[in-house]
Parts: structure tokens; sequence; C-alpha cells
């Protein structure tokens, strides 16, 4: 009978079923345990409590004991840290202790150390009385009740923040009882101080709460419950009265008296339809409208761990699950009921005894028949045993033999969900999840949850099954898998990389670096080596390489990759970690990386780069360098020096004429300084030309002259400078007396063109005359007398002296442009 | 003194240098978040990076796509979103769009050209509001975040370094926020690190590669990739090529045929490859048929010639940047300078581009007369809907058109008269008879008499330059004389320069082994090559330079560039065979990669540069400077 285990509370209906008969059986007695067991059928904690046997208090350390919810042993460890004031797990299965100094360590479901945080210095100083481990918006946060009645939180274990609550006014007792509700985004306590109720909060705020009670003498506050969604509040006072309101406690949903007078053992929301309070030999089921269900217990000791949906139960010998009973099971199964899914499922049965009744109840519900279908493969999801779920998914199916167009994906979908929750729910995996959990939890979840109990093989199956795309799937899972190998220290590194490259080679999206460092984090570095080799991606495997200090291969598998931001990050993590020798020796076999750490001092300083290039042996380079260096400092004998040094290094070179010029340079500074104490100016940077331009200006023609002969300038050279700056100065008679010196090797056409240069044609015209015939029209030209330049160029019978002048003439004058042509028409006819 | 930084005078002098060339802004998030909220970028705030890509290819697509015309206008609305919205979401801090605080913006100067060429930065000046180019932005005291939008270099973060330093021994506190264009390097970061400030910065990457300046030419705008990489040896931005051409497959499609030519240019590839091999196998479908990745070192000799296309000489003489010209009060007699935006979309620009300057003036004649016949129809409109047709339709066209005809018509004038200044036919000449290996003694005169006249030092190099190229170096006595000339007259510190024109092989000195005998009988490279490829013209072949029908009418008929013919000459021929026995010729060689050959010889062709040089640029980038 389906509803034997049924019990009605007001309109509904609870049941309690047996999940598991526990492994533990015969060897645990949950009287000598403190109790932590883990949300969506997560594994569960024992602490063996020494103070609960009553005896002396010791000194002996708890034993902790991870089970899986069948009662399958973990783990054990010997506790050796603190006094543990709270002990619980987060969302992500890691189970927390919380200690009395405010410290909180942090352990896998393996008892395998994953880090520790404190709860803050007040906590260290003044010791904790109590704890609470709650879902938060964020993850799992903890909450210290400290010795001083101070709240302290942290809302992510993850990233702890600790946050300070509102003081509760003349608290100085121990709260007779205190919970953290988690409402819209903000974290409060409740605490109970006697007959007195309060809210506190993170801004620093407190509000008394006087929730409305039927009868005036209930008497104080000695325990509380949270539901599980964080929307209900349940309060149990020293008259046994039951309130039961909203988490604000401003509204009111039931209310119920017990009649007893001693606080119950554990007190809890059974989804959030009722509450359950157990007594002694007695649990209590209270509903809303004063409804109540008694269930005896022949066990003394029990725990009771909330779900979304319902509450496990978990004794010595059994894991029961407790819940109501959901609205679909109550239509199939409720006694009379004529809902469609209800007729099918006896039509079904009715079918299987081949008996005609089946069409007769099949004709009845004929209209609804998709629903019939609908409510079936819903109530095979909510049922534990297998035998009823096929039941169930038999007369969905029968039903759909009757439909024309339905779509079969909810019952495809239905039997892969049940496929899977049988397969979790199996005890040797041990994860009672309901669907109800399944779908609040998550598939994906699921999946990680299996991983994270190294069921490997089991989640790719399922991952398998249920055609997971291999990136998120199954290659994950094998990486995975593959982080947990290397920590098996049992095994060979070769055989192991072997056994891994097998399984993961050929598979995307599986980042050989991670499991690399993870084998670097347990200490085998060969190994770690050998997966990198795997690795393709450069970028991830050459900051491995180096933190395990293989510096020449990251540098080559830098340089390979052609990415040359990662040969800078080898590079300048070589230079701080190589002693300097190891280093030049490292980069001077690898070309690319010296040019690219050559630009990075370049960008310090220019002397490193003289050093790196000293370390090359260039003496060409330091030069450079050092020639470079010389025009950033300041004063002129550090200067000099530089440049000598300079010359040296070119000498080294055999590079005689870069010597000799920077010998002549070295020299010119010398007589700039000189010229410098003499005529009171500076000559300094300039250039040997623009010094001696500069001194034909100022009419230190002996200076010049002795530049000159010092520097052996060619005569061009000369004559050309001492023109233009003769001209530049206006010193016409100087320049005419220089005219007459000698022959100038520069022509007399330079005077013309540096007179005109600074429009004097004056002076331009006394040295036309001079200028030799064959240069003579572009001076013409210059000096603007163009009908003299066509004459000259016709007389020199010069075919491109003629289109010069053309060239220069045809928009201005269109005569003497006629005549140009003429002559040139001319010249063309006479050859 | 008190200076507007609270700073002692001392301290401030390092700080106060470098501000001068930063651009900055301080933002109102809320105009911002306007431009995230239009209609497009509704996506933005939720899923940034995704839907950045996806905005980002819009805009590409807009630029080409030729039946409808971009606008600059939604163009740059998009690259701001793209700039906005690719800032990773999910750190509430850090994108600008995502905090209503306000904040400073300051940008690498750098950037602000080619920012403001694609989006407008005048766009972010009005929506804003303030922003200024002052140097002391320091002043606003307010918590504001800073964002710094710099190109990732070495440098740029020593600066940044400096002033976060300067700024929190002042006990000014504020976030800052660090974004690195085109890619986040670790190099960077680690000097942020080392330098004690990474704490209080958040990094940020946006990957800016190519800049739309035209209809037919992408630039990367980053003009120092030439001098890292072939005198420094810096390979960092081969990955940054390789990168924005991979972005440009993602847009188009993959690319069937490949050659490369040159030894960066292979490299190039290969790290194209390496990162395609990262990820999903191409489609089959291609827009852009064929790709050359070409390496300037190549062909030095057609940037150091002087071209003679009238966009070519306004570079030269004015300098364009990011298609932008600044043509001062000085050329336009006017009171105010004016900024040009010259492109595809002008006209009258896109008739006149191309031409041979000397057949620029008589078009711009004609033109001139063509728009004043039009203007004079305006005497004969009998009626009053004839009248508003012609002001409503044809007036604001005319009066456009008649204003950038004078900008041209003013900048022909001023480019005539600076040519007929500086003796430019001396300099022609000399040029076309090195091209030619002709009266090579003529050339050395000249050269010579420029140095001692004092020409610009660049001028006088470029034709160095040249004479090295065309001649496989210069004799030792002559590369001693002239060396020793030029390094009197313009300074020893241009030593340097020769060194690295060296290193480079612009300018080399012939090895003394080879007597004078060997330099009669060979031929050298150059002038293999450019018998190959008729690079210059037969003598007594003209060249119409009025209507060409060759292409050396770009140099005055007197060479044609040799990466043209590169391209023209592996287009034509068939076989692989051919590219490798010409690829012996060139340095670095010719690799081909060839899945799928088109026969279409209609081509269009479009032109990804890392950044626009002429022969002054370049030369300019690898001459050594004295220290201000």
């Amino acid at each position: 009978m389906a509803t034997a285990d049924w019990n009605p509370l007001g309109d509904h209906y609870y049941r309690k079923c047996e999940v598991y008969a526990m492994e533990w059986s015969g060897v645990v007695d949950l009287a000598k345990h403190t109790v932590a067991a883990a949300a969506y059928g997560g594994p569960i904690a024992l602490m063996k409590d020494e103070s609960k046997l009553n005896r002396v208090p010791t000194n002996i350390k708890p034993v902790i004991t991870v089970y899986n919810a069948a009662g399958k042993i973990i783990n054990q460890i010997r506790w050796n840290s603190g006094t543990i004031v709270k002990m619980g797990w987060t969302i992500m299965e890691d189970l927390l202790f919380v200690q009395d100094d405010g410290v909180v360590l942090v352990y896998d479901m393996f008892l395998t150390f994953k880090r520790t945080f404190s709860m803050g210095q007040e906590a260290k100083d003044v010791k904790i009385l109590d704890a609470r481990i709650f879902t938060s918006f964020q993850g799992t946060g903890v909450a210290i009740m400290t010795s001083t009645f101070r709240i302290f939180l942290i809302t992510n274990s993850d990233s702890p923040r600790i946050i300070r609550l509102a003081e509760v006014p003349d608290l100085n007792t121990f709260p007779s009882c205190w919970d953290i509700v988690v409402m819209d985004r903000q974290v409060r306590a409740l605490v109970a101080k006697g007959r007195e109720l309060f809210i506190v909060d993170q801004g620093g705020q407190y509000q008394k709460q006087d929730p409305q009670m039927d009868r005036e003498d209930v008497g104080e506050y000695i325990d509380m419950a949270v539901s599980f969604n964080n929307k209900f509040v349940v309060l149990f006072t020293s008259t046994g009265h039951i309130w039961m309101g909203m988490s604000d406690l401003t509204t009111k949903v039931g209310e119920f008296d017990t009649k007893s007078g001693s606080k119950p053992q554990h007190f809890a929301w059974c989804g959030n339809g009722a509450v359950v309070a157990v007594w002694e030999r007695i649990m209590l089921v209270v509903g809303p409208q004063k409804y109540w269900i008694k269930y005896p217990f022949k066990y003394q000791d029990i725990h009771l761990i909330p779900e979304v949906d319902g509450l496990r139960i978990i004794s010595n010998d059994t894991h029961e699950f407790l819940q109501r009973v959901p609205t679909v099971v109550e239509q199939i199964f409720k006694i009379g009921s004529m809902e469609p899914g209800a007729m099918l499922y006896e039509a079904n049965k009715e079918y299987q005894k081949q008996h005609q009744k089946a069409d007769e109840y099949l004709r009845m519900i004929m209209e609804k028949l998709d629903l019939a279908v609908n409510q079936c493969i819903q109530a095979a999801g909510h049922e534990f045993e297998p035998a009823k779920q096929k039941q169930l998914m038999r007369a969905a199916s029968f039903g759909k033999c009757f439909l024309t167009d339905y779509r079969p994906e909810a019952f495809v979908n239905m039997c892969q969900m049940l496929r899977v929750l049988n397969q979790v729910r199996h005890h040797t995996v041990g994860i009672p999840l309901t669907y109800t959990q399944l779908e609040q939890l998550s598939m994906p979840v699921l999946i990680d949850r299996l991983v994270l109990r190294k069921l490997f093989g089991l989640a790719i199956l399922i991952c398998q099954y249920l055609r997971v795309p291999d990136a998120e799937g199954e290659n994950r899972i094998r990486a995975h898998w593959a982080c947990y190998k290397v920590q098996q220290k049992h095994m060979e590194e070769d055989q192991l990389a072997r056994v891994i490259s097998q399984k993961l080679l050929e598979r995307p999206g599986v980042s050989f670096s991670d499991i690399a460092s993870v084998a670097l984090e347990h200490g085998r570095k060969v190994l770690a080596v050998k997966l990198l080799d795997f690795e393709t991606r450069a970028s991830e495997q050459v900051p491995l390489l180096l933190k395990m200090g293989q510096q020449a291969p990251a540098l080559a598998k830098a340089i390979e990759s052609g990415d040359t931001d990662l040969v800078y990050t080898v590079l300048l993590n070589l230079r701080d970690n190589l002693d300097a020798a190891q280093f030049y020796m490292l980069i001077h076999t690898m070309p690319i990386a010296f040019s690219l750490y050559l630009q990075y001092c370049r960008h310090q300083n220019l002397q490193m780069v003289e050093q790196l290039w000293e370390q090359e042996d260039n003496p060409n380079e330091i030069a450079l360098t050092k020639i470079v260096r010389s025009y950033t400092q300041d004063s002129l004998d550090p200067r000099i020096k530089t440049l000598e040094d300079a010359g040296n290094c070119f000498h080294r070179t055999g590079n005689t004429f870069a010597e000799k010029l920077t010998e002549e340079q070295i020299k010119l500074m010398r007589y700039q300084r000189r010229l410098e104490d003499e005529l009171g100016r500076s000559f300094a940077d300039l250039s040997l030309h623009k010094t001696m331009y500069e001194l034909t200006k100022e009419g230190s023609h002996h200076h010049v002259e002795r530049l000159r002969k010092d520097f052996k300038v060619p005569d061009k050279r000369y004559w050309w400078m001492r023109v233009s700056a003769l001209a530049e100065a206006g010193d016409w008679a100087e320049l005419e007396k220089f005219s007459k010196s000698k022959k100038p090797p520069i022509g007399m056409e330079a005077f013309v063109e540096v007179c005109m240069k600074y429009y004097n044609k004056q002076e331009a015209l006394k040295y036309l005359s001079r200028v030799l015939p064959e240069h003579k029209v572009k001076s013409l030209v210059c000096v603007g007398q163009f009908q003299e330049a066509a004459d000259q160029a016709a007389e020199n019978k010069n075919e491109d002296e003629l289109n010069y002048v053309l060239g220069k003439v045809k928009v201005a004058d269109k005569q003497l442009a006629e005549t140009v042509r003429g002559y040139l028409a001319q010249l063309n006819t006479r050859r | 003194m008190e200076t507007p930084l609270g700073l002692a005078e001392e301290e401030n002098i390092g700080v106060v240098r470098l501000f001068k060339e930063w651009h900055y802004v301080t933002t109102a998030c809320v105009n911002i978040y306007h431009i995230n909220s239009s209609t497009d970028m509704r996506a933005l705030g939720t899923n940034g990076m995704k839907a950045a890509k996806v905005v980002g290819v819009r805009y590409f697509h807009e630029l080409w796509n030729k039946e409808q015309p971009f606008t600059w206008n939604r163009c740059h609305r998009a690259i701001f979103a793209v700039f906005f919205g690719g800032l990773r979401p999910g750190k509430n801090h850090a994108g600008l769009s995502r905090t209503p605080d306000k904040k400073d913006l300051v940008i690498d100067p750098d950037l602000t050209k080619p920012l403001d060429r694609v989006a407008g930065i005048g766009f972010l000046r009005q929506d804003l509001k303030t922003f200024s180019t002052a140097m002391y932005f320091m002043c606003s005291d307010q918590p504001f975040r800073r964002v710094y939008l710099v190109r990732a270099s070495l440098l740029n973060m020593k600066y940044i370094a400096d002033h976060i330093t300067a700024e929190r021994k002042q006990g000014n506190i504020r976030d800052y926020t660090v974004i690195m264009v085109p890619r986040r390097l670790h190099v960077c970061e680690l000097i942020l690190e080392n330098e004690g400030v990474l704490g209080h910065i958040t990094l940020e990457e946006f990957h800016l590669h190519l800049f739309p300046l035209d209809t037919d030419l992408l630039s990367l705008e980053m003009p120092d990739i030439f001098k890292s990489f072939y005198l420094d040896g810096d390979l960092t931005h081969i990955h940054t090529v390789a990168s924005s051409l991979v972005t440009l497959q993602h847009l188009y499609g993959w690319i069937p045929n490949i050659h490369t030519i040159g030894k960066g240019s292979k490299m190039v590839y290969d790290m194209m490859q390496a990162m395609q091999e990262e990820e999903q196998k191409q489609e089959a479908k291609f827009h852009i048929g064929y790709l050359f990745i070409i390496d300037r070192d190549v062909d030095y000799i057609t940037p150091l010639c002087s071209p003679m296309t009238y966009e070519a000489l306004l570079d030269e003489s004015f300098g364009i940047q990011c298609g932008v010209i600044e043509f001062s009060a000085e050329v336009l007699a006017k009171p105010k300078s004016v900024k040009i935006l010259l492109s595809s979309q002008d006209p009258i620009y896109v008739e006149i581009r191309d031409r041979h300057f000397s057949s620029v003036f008589p078009f711009l004649g004609a033109k001139a007369k063509e728009l004043k016949t039009i203007y004079e129809k305006k005497n004969d409109l009998k009626t009053v809907g004839d009248m508003k047709n012609f002001v409503s339709q044809d007036l604001g066209r005319l009066k456009e058109h008649q204003t950038t005809l004078s900008y041209h018509i003013s900048a022909c004038e001023y480019i005539m008269k600076m040519k007929t200044q500086l003796d430019f036919e001396s300099y022609i000449r000399t040029e076309h008879s090195l091209l030619d290996g002709t009266d090579t003694k003529d050339c050395i005169a000249y050269i010579e008499d420029c140095i001692y006249k004092q020409a610009p030092h660049l001028t006088t190099l470029r034709l160095l330059c040249l004479l090295s190229l065309t001649q496989d170096g210069l004799t030792p006595r002559e590369y001693k004389s002239l060396k020793t000339d030029f390094l009197h007259s313009h300074g020893f510190e241009q030593l340097v320069t020769f060194f690295n024109l060296k290193k480079l092989g612009l300018l080399v000195e012939q090895s003394s082994g080879s007597k004078v005998t060997a330099v009669v009988t060979r031929r050298s490279q150059f002038r293999q090559l450019a018998g190959r490829l008729s690079l210059v013209p037969k003598s007594g072949e003209e060249v119409n330079l009025k209507e060409p029908d060759n292409l050396a009418y770009v140099y005055g008929g007197a060479y044609s560039p040799l990466t043209v013919r590169l391209v023209e000459y592996i287009l034509l021929h068939e076989s692989l065979q051919t590219y490798e026995d010409l690829g012996r010729q060139i340095a670095g060689g010719i690799y081909s990669d060839v899945k799928y050959r088109t026969t279409s010889k209609d081509l269009n062709i479009i032109v990804c540069t890392t950044s626009i040089l002429t022969g002054q640029s370049l030369l300019e980038q690898v001459s050594e400077k004295k220290p201000i």
C-alpha cells in the first residue's frame, strides 16, 4: 500500500521513509558524538565528544570521522589543534572547525587541511562561546558569539571579511538562544534574552521584537530554528509554547502548545511547512494550524538535517527522510483520488492484469490524458524506490500510447534523471538526493560533487550518458583525475606521466600546466617537468618552468613561441635569480633574448647597456653607447673622458677612422673650451663647421685659420663656409677682399649666390663679371637678368642652359620666352 | 615656490616635462553611459568583451561596405562603444562606463591622432564636461579615478609610475586604471611592479590594431616599429602585426594565397599560422584573395626617392598625419591655420591625389573655371522653383568645393615656391642620375656641395643613402671624405647615425678588397634587380606624366617602385620556380603559400601598414639627435 507510511497533517500528508540502513550500525553511538552533516545529502562528520560522556575533562584530543550519508567511513583523524566550538559544512562540502580562539580551520571531506582564517583580534582576545555556520547569499558564512556576547560574522568563508553586528542592549549573560537569519542580502542575528527578542544587523541597528502570542504568560524563549530558505522562524518558550512566523517576526503563521516544560533535544524545520521537535523517545511534527503528528522513536539519539524539501533523520541504525508528500504523489496515491494521474495509474495496473477495466478507466480521463501522463512522470521523480518509479513510468508510457502529438522530452528527461539519481543514491556513493533537491543543486554541481568525492569513473559515465559536451564534462573530469593522480606518491613518475598523457592527450581544453603545477605543489618536480612537456601553450608552460627553476628551457620555449612578452618575463626573472655571469652566458647564446634585454636596459640606464656590450665583447657598440651617453653628461671633463674611452674602444676594433674622428671631436671640444674662456661665449655642442662659421661672423679670423689648419678643412668647404658666414654677417668689404685673395675654388658664382641669398644685388653684380662664361647663365638668372642669361646660353650653345632659362622665364615674360624658344630652334636646326 | 602641484620646485621638473605631452580629459560618466545605452550598443553593459567584438566587426564591415557608405559619425560611435565596452566587465570599477563617478582620462599622445581620426575626440570633447590639454591636470584633487589609455611601451610605464609616485607622495590617493593598447604586456606589469605602483592600478587591455584611414588604407600607426625591428632587433611587434592580420582574417575570412617578401614578413607569417592553429578551422569563404607581406628593408630606394604625385608632395612638404593635413596660416594667406581631412570622400582630392604634380595645377585651374560656370547658372534661373532647387542643392556643394579647391591651389603654390627656392631641379637631376647609374662623379660633387652649403642634413643623407644603395656601397675613399665632411658640418653625434645606417644596410662602405677593376665589371644588386623588373625606364623612353601609362610617372619617369613591381611580377608569373630565382636577389627571400589561385586580373587593393613614412621620416627615426 503506497500510503502506508503517510500521516495526515491538516490538509497535507507527511511521510517518513528509510533511505539507508547505516553501515556504521553497531560501531557508532551517536550519543557519544557531536554530529555535523552537510545539506543535499552530503557527508556526515562525527566528533567523539568526551564531554558528552560526563567524564572528568581530559586533555585527550577528539577524534574526527567523516562518513558518507550511508554511514560508510571516508576518513578519520585525531584532532591536533585547539578546542573546537563548532563544526559544520560549507556549500562546497568543506568542513569548517571553529575554535574557541576564533580561528577557523578548513578541511576537505577527506580531512585534508586546506587553509585557515581568523574571526578577528577581538574574538582571539576574549575567546568565543558559540558559533553558527550558515548559508549566505555569497556562500557559507560563520557567525561567532564572544564571551563578551558580541557577534561577529563573515558571509563568505572563501574570502573572509569580518563584520561586527550591533550590540544587544544589556546582554550580560549568554543568550537563551540565538541564530542567524539571511534576508535580502543582509545577514542578521536573532538573539533571545529571556523574554525579550532582538534582531541585530550589520548596520549597527538593533530592533526589539515582540511576536504576537495568543497567551500572555508564555515564559522565556529557550530555543529557535530558522527554515532552510530563511523565510520562516520558529520559537520555543519555556512553557512549551511554539510560535511559527515569518523571519522578520512580525507575521505569525501558527502557534502550538506542546505543554512540555523541557527544551527539546532537537528542534528544526521540515521543509517550510512543519516544525519537528524531538524529545527523548518522541518526535513531534507540528503544522501551522495546530495539527500534529507524533512519531514514537526507538532510538535515544538522533540527528536532524534540514533540507530544502524535508528533513533527514540520522540515527545509530538508519537514515530516514521525512517530507511532506509531494502534491503529485498525493494526487495519484491518495485513497479514492479521481485525479487523471491516479486513474491512469490504475488503468495501467488493470492493463497489466489484462483486465478490461483498463479501458474503462482510460475512457474516463481521455480528455485529460496528457495531464495524467505528466502527473505520473512527475510522481515517479519523487519516489525513492525504483520499483515504484518503474510502475509510474510504465503508467506514463502506457498513457503516452494514446496521445498522438505528445512530446517525449519530459519522459526521456525523467528517465535520465531517475537513472542518475538512483546511481548516486546507491549506498556506496551515498548521496540521497531527492528530485527537488537535484533541481535546486543542478546537474553540473552534482557532477562536481562526484568529482570531489573522487568518483571520477561515475562522473565520466554520467557525463557520457547525459551527453555533456566534452570540454565541460569528460575532459574536465579527466583533468581533475590527473591532478588527483599526481598526488599518489607510490607510483613511479615515468609511469604516472605516461598514464596521464594516455588519458589526456588529444583532449582539447585540458591544461597540462595546471596538472603540472599540482604535481609541483606536492613536491614532484620531475613529474611536473614531464607533464609540462605535453603543454602546447607556451604562455602557460613558461611561467611554470620558471617556477621550477628550469631557466634555460623556459627561455628556449619562450623564444620558440615568438611572444616577446614571454621572453621578457623569463629574462627579468632570470636576471633577478641568476648571478650576473650565468645570466650573461645564457643570453649570449640567444640573440633574440639578448636584443630584447638590450631594449629593456636602454630604457633603464645606458651604463647597463655598456656593461652588456662589454659582456658580449663588442667594443664597437660600447663606443657608440658611450658616445650617446656623453651627450647626456653635463660638464666637459667627464664628457671628454667618456669620448676618450669610446676612442679606445674603436682602437680595439681596429677602426682607425672612427678613432681619428673621435679624437678630432675631443680636440674640437677642448678648443671650444679655450674659445669660451677667451671670447666669453659658449661654443659647446657646435660642429666644427658651425664653430668656424660663428667665429667668422664675429671676425675672429685667426681662430678660424687655426681650426682650418688643425682639422685640415678642405679648401672648398672652407671657402663656402667663409663666404656664407661673411655674407650673413653683412661684412661685404671682407667678402670682397676674400674674393681677391686667390682664385676661388668654388667659383665666383658662389659669391653671387650668397649675395643674392641676403638680397644684396649690388654686391652680387660686382662679382657677376668675374664669373666664368660656362657658369654665368645660372648666376645671371640668379640676379634676375634673364635676357642676358638667354644670350649667354645661346652663346654657349648649350641646350640645357636654354631650357633652364626658359623654365625660369615662362610665366613672367612672354616675349623673352619667345626669344629663348627662337634660340633653341636655331640651335636645333644648326644641328 | 608653490606650484600647482604643491610640490617643491625641483621635484616638479621631471613631472612637468612629461605632462606637456599628455592630453587630458575629465569625464562625467553619465555621458559615456549615454553611448552605451544607445540602441546598437545595448548589449555592451552586460557582456562587454563579446559585444565589443561584434560591434568591432560591424564597424569594419560598415567601412568596406561599398553599397552603403559608412559615415564617420556612425563609425566613431561604434569605435567608442568598442573602446569603452571592450573593457572587461565584472570588475565594477574597471570600465569607464561602469562606475557613476567622474574620472580623468589620460590619452597617450601617440594615440590621440589616430583615435581622433576614427572616432573623433572632438566628439568626446563636446559630450564631456571638460576636456583640456592643459599640462597641469593634477589640479583636480577630488578623488577621481584616473584612466590611462596608452600604448604598451616601457617608456610609457615609467611615465605613469612617475605620475603615481609623485601624486601619492603628495598624499593624493586615488584609483588608477591603465588600459594598454594593443595588448597587455607582462613586461609592463613588471616595470610597474618594480616601481612599486602596481598595487594601485587596475590593468586592462584594449585590442586596437588597425586604424582605417581611408577606404583602402589601414594603418597600425606605429612609426617606431621600423626602428625597433630593423635596428634594435626587437621582435615585439611581430606579434602586433601578426595579430592585426589575424583579426583582419576573422573579419574577412581566411586569405588563401600568402606571399611574404623579406625576413620579418616570414616571421609574421609563421606567427599568424601559430595563432590560427589555436583556433578552429576556417570556413571556406573568403573576401581577400591575396596577401603580400613585405619587409621595408627589401625596398629602401622607393621611400628615399622623391615622389612627384600631389599627395606625396603634400606629405613631404606639410606632413599628413592620419589622413589629416594642417595648412598653416602662412600657406593659405589667411589669419588662421586650417586642418582638413584628405580622403576619398573629397571629390576634388580623389581626382588629383595620384596625378603627377605638373598636371595638378592645370586641373585645378580647369576645375575652378568649371565651378565658375556652374555658379553662373544662377543668372539663367527663370522661376522661383529653379532658384529654390539651385540654392538647396547646388549652392552648398559649390561652396564646399570652392573652399577645398582654394586650399589645394594655395598648397600647390606653396609647394612650387618651396621647390624653386631649394634648387629642387639639381636635386632631382642628381637623384635621377643616381638611379640611372650615370655621372656618379657629378652626383658626388653635388652631395659635397650640399654639405658645404649646409643643406638640411636629412636631405644630404637621403642622397648619400641612395648613392650607397644604387652602387652597393661607397668606395672607402669617398666614404671617408664624405663622412668626415658630414660630421664636421652636422656634428659628431652623427657618427652614431652612420653606424645605424650601416647596420640597416642603407649606407655602407665597400670592402677595401674589391679594387677598381672589380667595380667596373660588377653590376650592383640594385642594377640587377632594376634590369630584371624594369624599374628604371630605358634611356630615351619618354614617360607620359599627364596621362600615365607607366608606373614610373610617380617618380617623374625615373623609377618604378620595387615593391609594386614585385607584387606585379608575382601575380603575373605562375611558377614558384621563378619566385625562388628572384628571391635569391632579395634580402630575406620570398616565401609563398598558395592555396587557391584566382584568375581575375581585376584587383582591388587594400594597403595595410605599420605606419606611413616618407624618406625624411625614415631617416629621422634612425638618426641620432642631441638630447635637448
